[in-house]
């Protein structure tokens, strides 16, 4: 799994991509949470997501719950992978409040 | 429940279609029988029509395609040869699915009938040998993956999952998401995720752990086995509970209804949920069942109203399905006009008269360019009206004891969708008409010298801003004598005249004639050449018959290419403008007047004398007769008349504007036009205009009752 962080216009832009599965859940976690922690809106790049397990999903949704208490919200720079929008439809996590939007059709381009 | 009528309507409109490609297909195959790609293609279209047929709450269709579908399948295996006679079978087959069509849900006892009947009767296609016959199961409709085992697969089932995987379950290696995956493939799922997954700065949370409990609901053929088999390895350490809640289709939207009343209860043991879900079920199938009832009522009232299926006449709808591309270029054109709008108005804004005109220029392209287009979206080939008629001959010649090759010329061709669908019966009836009254019998035809099989030819183009519809026969053609005779035996005709050829032959289209010896109750019955002939002129069309006793007849119908925009002449009379259309003008004259205008007058004009009326008389405009005069002359079937007005203006493309309905009774005008400068023109029909004059005439002359009233 590789990560990228650089800031743009509008934030702090994370770049997900590689393998994002239990494996590196800890190392993604730690990532998702300084990035947050900087208090700048933010937006995940999750174009080049190769493979998605369930701890993907739950840090996602992690990261919505906690933007959401400082009053942001999660953000999605460009179009998503396959692979991530397959596991979120199959598992039901596409329609979970938080993340509807996150991972809608529309290709959002930051 | 909103979305099952909008869908059930799609699905009608589609089975439609495939029923007349499949119709098409089938006439196809016989006269090529060995086409196994034709073959191929008739069972593609009755396999989607079945699945779509049990999707929708078409039971019978589904279960009767299934059964022809079967027999299909085994001409693709090359076990059955095509036939005359299993075509013919398959043609009632279509027929009798587009009479289910019709009524959705329970089919009546009589149409399941029907089905038994020709079910029975492609029965005895099938060869004796009974080990090939396929199961007649029930066909699935679910898109079931290959994870179904053949002795598990059945009618669809839903179920129910609860799914909460053990916390640590990442830890031997197992993935929820994976294992949602494996069960997406057998069949139409939907998941609700429950469970509270903590914040990211929360200490006690463990990214490697699973926080989530599962709720599905999949349709699917498959059985209970089939879906435990995907949990096989975390079935110890997990909690998953599999429940069959319901059997019978259901649509993807109604099972992401059924799962939300379940919000909230991921605590709560498998009865609450079982009971909740039941509830929703029942409350969801009511509905379901409520709105097929309704549908149902509605599609009845429809069929009441609708002609026998044997004319092979749909029903015109008020949906069209349109080119892509003209849409694209009329939406990106819309654009370009917003544009010059913006030009428009800055060239005001700066009094700029050049660039108002730059602007005026490229206006005046733009609106002929979109104009062209945006007509042209409402046109189809008249390809696609055609292939009912060579069925609707088939059978009409099998009947009659006739054989007719029937041929079909200038598919493409293209007409606005309203004239089409309109067309239809006019052409429908001519052709009634040639296969019945025109060609002769095999035997006669013999003795008359020609080939035994007749000859019908169908042709449509193009020509000078009109669509020219003929249909030419090679039959028996149209007894001048016997035409006299009959129209002075009617009265329509004085015994003293002596009508020209052509006179006789539109002795056809007056109402109550007809020279058939026999009424056939197919066509003769004389109430058919009038309307016909009316109906064409409603469109603004013109029909013509030439013919030649004992070698055939030619029908030829010229239409204008679509009936929003006329080209014609704008003409003036005082004050009035008036606009002839081109395609009953021939040309212009002039005359010079002196003294009293009667209405009607005669002119010379190129050796012949003329009618002309004057419509400063007939209209009664004000002012004073001008001594010179512009006369239009016009022709309508056959016949030369000429108009006389005050000036000619020129050549004018109208968009035709209708009338008031309270207008209805001046069947002299088409409707009206708006002029360049703001004014209005009226729009001439030129032959009930002629009718018009007559009738006064008639009035005025003999104080009878004009020929035709205008009420």
């Amino acid at each position: 799994m590789e990560l990228t962080q650089y800031e743009d216009g509008n934030g702090m832009v994370l770049g997900i991509s590689g393998k994002c599965t239990v494996e590196n859940a800890v190392e993604l976690r730690d990532a998702l949470l300084a990035v947050v922690s900087m208090g700048k809106p933010i937006a995940l790049d999750v174009s080049d997501v190769q493979e998605a397990d369930v701890t993907f999903l739950q840090l996602l949704l992690s990261t919505a719950l906690t933007l959401e208490r400082s009053g942001r919200k999660l953000e999605r720079h460009g179009q998503i992978a396959q692979a991530a929008v397959n596991a979120a439809r199959v598992s039901g996590f596409a329609q979970t409040p938080q993340l509807t939007t996150f991972f809608s059709d529309e290709g959002r381009n930051g | 429940m909103h979305d099952v009528e909008p869908s059930i309507s799609v699905y009608v409109e589609e089975t439609r279609e495939l029923l007349s490609e499949l119709e098409r297909g089938l006439l196809e195959l016989e006269k090529t029988p060995a086409d196994m790609d034709r073959v191929d293609a008739c069972f593609r279209a009755m396999h989607t029509i079945k699945g779509g047929g049990a999707m929708f709450g078409f039971e019978e269709i589904s279960r009767f395609t299934h059964n022809v579908e079967t027999i299909f399948d085994r001409v693709r295996a090359g076990d059955l040869p095509v036939t005359k006679e299993l075509l013919t079978l398959t043609f009632a087959a279509k027929d009798h699915i587009l009479a289910l069509l019709e009524v959705p849900g329970q089919a009546s006892p009589e149409l399941r009938a029907a089905s038994e009947a020709l079910l029975e009767a492609f029965a005895a296609f099938m060869p004796v040998d009974a080990a090939h016959t396929p199961p007649p199961g029930p066909p699935d409709a679910a898109p079931a993956g290959d994870a179904c085992t053949a002795q598990q697969a059945g009618p669809p089932g839903i179920y129910w999952i609860r799914f909460r995987p053990s916390s640590r379950i990442l830890h031997s290696g197992n993935d929820p998401v994976r294992l949602l995956a494996d069960m997406d493939t057998l069949g139409l799922m939907r998941v609700l995720r429950q469970g509270v997954v903590p914040d990211l700065d929360d200490p006690a949370f463990q990214p490697e752990e699973s926080y989530c409990v599962f709720d599905i609901l999949i349709r699917t053929p498959c059985g209970l086995n089939s879906l435990s088999d995907v949990f096989i390895f975390v079935e110890s350490e997990s909690d998953i509970v599999i429940e069959r809640i319901h059997e019978g289709p259901l649509r993807g939207g109604d099972l992401d209804d059924l799962l939300r009343p379940l919000v909230g209860l991921d605590a709560a043991p498998p009865e609450i949920i079982q009971e909740t879900l039941s509830g929703a079920l029942n409350a969801k199938l009511n509905v379901i069942s409520a709105a097929k009832a309704r549908n149902q009522a509605k599609q009845r009232l429809a069929t009441d109203a609708a002609k026998p299926r044997s004319t092979a006449a749909s029903a015109s709808s008020t949906t069209l399905r349109v080119d892509a591309a003209r849409l694209d270029s009329v939406i990106s054109m819309v654009g370009e006009l917003v544009i010059l709008q913006s030009r428009l108005r800055q060239a005001v804004r700066a009094r700029d008269f050049e660039a108002a005109a730059a602007v005026d220029e490229d206006l005046e392209r733009l609106t002929d360019t979109i104009r062209d287009v945006a007509l042209g979206l409402r046109m189809l080939p008249i390809g696609t009206v055609f292939s009912q008629f060579t069925r609707l001959l088939r059978d009409l010649s099998s009947s009659l004891g006739k054989e007719v090759d029937f041929e079909t010329r200038g598919g493409d061709t293209e007409l606005d969708k309203t004239v089409i669908d309109r067309m239809k019966d006019p052409l429908i009836h001519l052709l009634r008409n040639s296969l019945d009254h025109g060609v002769e019998a095999p035997e006669a035809r013999k003795e008359a010298g020609k080939s035994p099989r007749g000859h019908i030819t169908l042709a449509a183009s193009h020509s000078g801003g009109n669509v020219v519809i003929s249909i030419t026969d090679d039959g028996r053609g149209i007894d001048p004598v016997a035409v006299r005779r009959k129209a002075i035996e009617r009265g329509l005709m004085a015994p003293d005249v002596e009508p020209s050829e052509q006179e006789l032959f539109n002795c056809i289209f007056l109402p109550g004639f007809s020279t058939a010896s026999q009424i056939s109750d197919i066509s003769g019955r004389g109430v058919g050449m009038d309307v016909v002939k009316s109906n064409i002129e409603a469109l603004r069309g013109t029909v013509e018959v030439e013919s030649i006793f004992g070698k055939g007849t030619t029908v030829t119908i010229r239409l204008p290419l679509t009936l929003a925009i006329i080209d014609g002449f704008n003409v003036q009379v005082g004050k009035d403008s008036f606009i002839v259309p081109l395609v009953n003008l021939r040309g212009f004259q002039e005359r010079f007047v002196t003294g009293d205008v009667r209405t009607v007058e005669t002119l010379e004009r190129m050796g012949d004398l003329i009618p002309v009326v004057s419509l400063r008389s007939l209209f009664a405009v004000p002012g004073a007769q001008p001594e010179y005069e512009r006369v239009v002359i016009t022709e309508v079937e056959g016949e030369i008349v000429g108009f006389c007005v005050d000036k000619v203006v020129g050549r004018q493309q109208a968009v035709i504007k209708s009338l008031n309905d309270c207008y209805r009774h001046l069947k002299w005008i088409s409707g009206t036009t708006i002029n360049g400068d703001g004014s209005i023109s009226l729009i001439l029909d030129v032959p009930q205009l002629i009718r018009f004059v007559r009738g006064q005439e008639e009035t005025r002359l003999h104080g009878t009752q004009a020929f035709r009233t205008l009420a």
